[in-house]
């Protein structure tokens, strides 16, 4: 190899090095210079739907007192990122995340209560926001965190597929039997045709807790940190699981974590209970084809699991009166604004806007309205529903595997995770 | 050539093909889902019933204030920059001990191979730290920085440097040269292969690597393109999949052309490492 | 890497040794010159590798948690909880690491005898080139568009490879397909990468042996296994101490594709840890569980070190 190459080689290395650095670091620097006023960084995981633009508008009103800078996250990995930042003492001043995660905060005292900051933006809690995402979630008595977006369990169905069937394509089941029925009409196994798709993943996180509730079951007591879903209640909704697949075959063995949505959105599913979350791709691809409804009845009572955004405000030495203030003005600003949350796709937590004729106008978002009056909360235990009730989840997954029967699975899921609860914070 | 060696030329290219059906087959469905519109992505039809290229009109409008390009340049800028200080500094670590003597040489060397055994999440939260306690997350510093510590290159290129005939080197020193001049002169342009693909695989390390730059950086502007990726595509509970495969797409492009570049210096910088001393 | 990990040959050049007038002076100078060459390595080492080792062992000895930091020195005990099978953290560390094991066992041979076996066809065979192309492509993928990707292949009921196969393979949910999964995902992406290497040592056969073999009239299959394979002996070597290290570290595959599942029949010793150290937040435990980890693989690499070079030489 002679000199020449050497040199090439190493130039053309450089160059390119440096064409790239040059656009990079100048943009870097440009970057630098935001605009004046308090700073309030505000992180998410959650759907941004309709956040950005209220966000911006909050920005442009405040010019020059308050900034809120909005970052959003991977939600897989928010607790490593939060995590990190916080021990570096780099946080964010908000967060917006399910509502279990924050009980790990509470407990280690990194979050401020948050009723004077809503006293500061004219927030009034108890008359403001629904009760079922207000009440319980107090943690030793104090409240941290406001719910900013509701995500109800709601039942959908492909009204073309009722219609071939030869069901009324308006006429949803309300009661187990009804479900079942309906369910084996639409199904023909042969030629990969289910009346329904029962997960053995996710989202059974949003399944298994509803049909728990409708049978008047709990999940776990947060007071005592007593694991209940092991009682009869729990294992009648899990039975009810496992009979969708093995005794009215009404949906398929083995399905993959997603199934239920996939084989929906190709017209082979054609009732799907989820989260609300899945309303805009549905209506997108079936439009009017789509119906949406509150839960069946498949236990003894109305009751759906609400899938929840909340937002918290964390103690940073940075924290001030004049910044907690503009979290206050910031968050009343938000629910200002929140039938455009609304028409973004999004349930807003604000009774004013819940109560509205706009809202009423919108068909799913007046469905889930309603499904906030049984809607159920998880127990307010760290991380309960996203990561410290695995074991409830692999066991539930391998009862549907038909490894483990129903009561076998609960009652290894509940011994393991008691064992659990007593590592977790608090 | 005997008929027997034709037969078996031509039964192994049979074989070959089979093998890169195999290996095609998830690239063929990559690029056809990236022409679907999100709503197909499950249809089955590996020939896409409504081509589109929303996709990727959706990836390079910057409407959502994020900017693939942007994304784009740095993990290019970082990418090389690690590469080339990866290749200047494990060369002359590796010549060292390879073939100079000095107190420690051992340890040292041993030290630095049993590093490579320590999985890489024990190292996150330390290594944060102590990026936050000099001020450098969100910069190009905390992206660059950790990955100039490559343990395995002075590994590669210290097989390589002992490869290298003893003569040469004594012809070298009658001349009068120095250390560096040993270096910079005989090494260096002996071991051109060798480190280039070092600087290839290091490269293509730096470009993939998702955990770091996902934990260290926060604005939009410090993104590489693994996770502008996967935060662009992948949300809380839904993955739109036709636009993470235009996306993934997108990504590729620039690696690929610098494989399909340096492929032949590759497997020849591969064959004159220590590798296969 | 040739796992002869030799140190240099006592005979390299040394400046002043060959003018035996040179003082001690000289010796030291001459040293410190030498050691020059290692010190921009040795900073960033140092700086970005020993200090977190370092940091991360002393978490180690401590219960610390992320968000308070360290909450009172624990010693041991991190450590000697590991070992007592009543705690949560052993079954979960010891099942962890069944799991990551199970993956090693089945990950590594493949991922050796793939390679050799395409890298000599390749070597054999017209279309050098483009062949090598074809099976290296995947591997510049990243992890995550790998797994995206093969986790949509894989979808039970409405996947790719299912309606190529017209069947309804439990891919991602049941085992043994789930494993197989991981497995067929981690192969693909990596196959390109060990080929290269074996080929590369391919190219160093002499064509001359070959020639002669041909002329003894040896067969392909015995021409493959007597001449080319001890020539790439190292190179195969190398394959199995960084396939094993790899295979080690097994993480974004099994959180990716299937989380962990069916059960927890997935979850390596890497999600063990991570969930340990950012969702249940003792630091302390899981950089025990991190370092226990590092030991046994050090092992693991020191024994399959030794045995291959034996075999090998």
């Amino acid at each position: 190899m002679n000199n020449l190459q050497k040199s090439a080689a190493l130039a053309v290395a450089l160059t390119l090095s440096a064409s790239l650095v040059a656009p990079s670091f100048a943009a870097a620097s440009a970057k630098r210079t935001a605009s004046a006023g308090i700073v309030i960084n505000f992180w998410s995981s959650g759907p941004t739907q309709g956040m950005t633009a209220v966000i911006s508008q909050f920005n442009k009103m405040y010019q020059g007192k308050y900034n809120v800078v909005f970052r959003t996250f991977p939600y897989n990995n928010e607790t490593e990122i939060v995590n990190s930042a916080l021990a570096a003492h780099k946080g964010p001043d908000m967060l917006e995340e399910s509502l279990t995660p924050s009980a790990p905060y509470a407990f280690e005292h990194l979050e401020m209560p948050i009723q004077p900051i809503l006293q500061m933006g004219g927030i009034n809690p108890n008359t403001e926001f629904p009760a079922s995402m207000w009440h319980g979630t107090k943690v030793q008595g104090v409240h941290y965190v406001v719910p900013v977006a509701g995500l109800p369990t709601l039942f959908f169905w492909n009204k073309a597929l009722f219609k071939k069937a030869g069901l009324n394509p308006n006429m949803p089941p309300h009661t187990q039997a009804q479900f079942v029925h309906d369910a084996q009409v639409l199904t023909n196994a042969k030629q990969g045709q289910w009346g329904y798709v029962q997960e053995p993943a996710w989202p059974n996180p949003f399944v298994y807790p509803s049909l728990l509730a409708q049978f008047g079951g709990k999940e776990a007591n947060p007071a005592t940190r007593k694991v209940l879903f092991d009682t009869q209640a729990g294992v009648n909704a899990l039975t009810f699981e496992y009979n969708t697949i093995y005794k009215w075959k009404i949906s398929p063995v083995n399905a993959s974590a997603n199934e239920n949505y996939n084989l929906f959105m190709s017209g082979k599913n054609a009732m799907v209970m989820d989260g609300a979350y899945q309303y805009p791709p549905f209506l997108q691809r079936f439009g009017k084809n789509l119906g949406v409804s509150l839960l069946p009845v498949i236990g003894n009572k109305e009751a759906n699991f609400l899938g929840q955004n909340y937002v918290w405000v964390f103690r940073n030495p940075s924290m001030t009166t004049a910044k907690e203030r503009g979290i206050g003005l910031f968050l009343k600003f938000y629910y200002g604004h929140s039938m455009e949350i609304a028409r973004a796709g999004i349930l807003p937590t604000w009774e004013p806007t819940l109560k509205s004729a706009a809202l009423k106008k919108l068909p799913a978002m007046y469905q889930e309205s309603l499904a906030l009056n049984s809607g159920v909360l998880n127990p307010l235990i760290p991380n309960w529903g996203t990561t410290s009730s695995t074991y409830l989840y692999q066991d539930i997954d391998l009862a549907l595997l038909h490894k483990m029967t129903p009561v076998a699975a609960l009652k290894d899921a509940a011994q393991k995770m008691q064992q659990e609860m007593a590592t977790l914070l608090g | 050539m005997n008929p027997k060696t034709r037969i078996t030329r031509w039964l192994a290219v049979i074989l070959l093909s089979v093998g890169a059906l195999f290996m095609l087959f998830p690239l063929v469905w990559m690029v056809s889902t990236a022409f679907k519109p999100q709503v197909d992505a499950f249809d089955g039809h590996l020939i896409p019933t409504h081509i589109t290229l929303a996709n990727f009109s959706a990836i390079f409008s910057s409407g959502s204030g994020a900017s693939v390009l942007r994304w784009l340049v740095n993990s290019l800028f970082v990418g090389v920059t690690v590469a080339v200080l990866v290749m200047i500094i494990d060369s002359m670590a590796a010549f060292a001990l390879a073939r100079l003597k000095f107190f420690g040489r051992r340890v040292i060397f041993y030290i630095v191979v049993a590093s490579l055994v320590v999985p890489f999440i024990a190292l996150l939260i330390p290594l944060y730290l102590e990026f936050a306690g000099a001020n450098m997350l969100d910069t190009y510093w905390v992206l660059i920085l950790p990955y100039t510590a490559n343990a395995f290159g002075v590994f590669l290129l210290y097989q390589f440097f002992l490869s290298i005939p003893k003569e040469l080197e004594e012809a070298a020193v009658m001349d009068g040269v120095n250390k560096f001049q040993l270096w910079w002169r005989i090494a260096v342009p002996l071991s051109i292969p060798a480190s280039a693909t070092l600087g290839l695989l290091t490269f293509m390390n730096v470009y993939n690597d998702f955990f770091w730059p996902l934990v260290s950086t926060t604005s939009q502007d410090m993104r590489t393109m693994t996770v502008g990726v996967q935060l662009m595509a992948v949300g809380q509970y839904n993955t739109n999949y036709s636009l993470l495969m235009a996306l993934t797409l997108c990504s590729v492009i620039p690696m690929l052309l610098a494989f399909l570049f340096a492929q032949k210096q590759l497997t020849q910088g591969i064959a004159t490492t220590g590798i296969n001393l | 890497m040739a796992l002869r990990v030799q140190t240099a040959p006592e005979k390299v050049v040394q400046r002043g040794k060959s003018r035996r007038s040179g003082s001690m002076v000289r010796i030291i100078v001459d040293q410190f010159t030498s050691f020059l060459f290692v010190v921009p390595f040795l900073i960033a080492f140092c700086l970005f590798v020993g200090y977190p080792i370092v940091f991360g062992f002393i978490v180690s000895l401590n219960h610390w948690n992320p968000l308070a930091g360290p909450l009172g020195f624990a010693g041991w005990s991190q450590y000697a909880t590991l070992f007592n099978m009543n705690t949560l953290a052993a079954q979960q560390f010891w099942l962890g690491l069944k799991n990551t094991v199970t993956f090693v066992i089945i990950s590594v041979p493949v991922l050796l005898v793939l390679p050799t076996v395409l890298a000599y066809l390749i070597y054999r065979s017209p279309f050098k080139t483009l062949f090598r192309s074809i099976y290296f492509l995947p591997t510049v993928l990243s992890v995550t568009a790998v797994t995206s990707l093969w986790t949509w292949l894989l979808q039970t009921q409405g996947g790719a490879v299912n309606n190529f196969l017209h069947a309804h393979i439990p891919w991602l949910v049941e085992q043994p397909w789930a494993w197989l999964s991981i497995d067929m995902a981690t192969v693909w992406r990596t196959l390109g990468f060990n080929l290269i290497i074996v080929y590369a040592g391919f190219t160093q056969l002499p064509q001359s042996t070959l020639e002669a073999a041909a002329l003894d009239g040896a067969g392909a299959v015995r021409t493959f296994l007597s001449i080319a394979l001890p020539q790439v002996r190292h190179v195969l070597a190398f394959i199995i101490v960084t396939s094993t290290i790899s295979s080690f570290n097994l993480f974004a595959q099994s959180l990716l594709m299937t989380g962990g599942g069916p059960g927890s029949s997935t979850e390596p010793l890497t999600m063990v840890i991570y969930n340990q150290s950012f969702n249940a937040m003792h630091m302390g435990s899981a950089a025990a569980m991190a370092y226990l980890m590092a030991i046994i693989l050090a092992a693991i690499s020191f024994v399959q070190y030794h045995l291959t070079r034996e075999r090998a030489s």
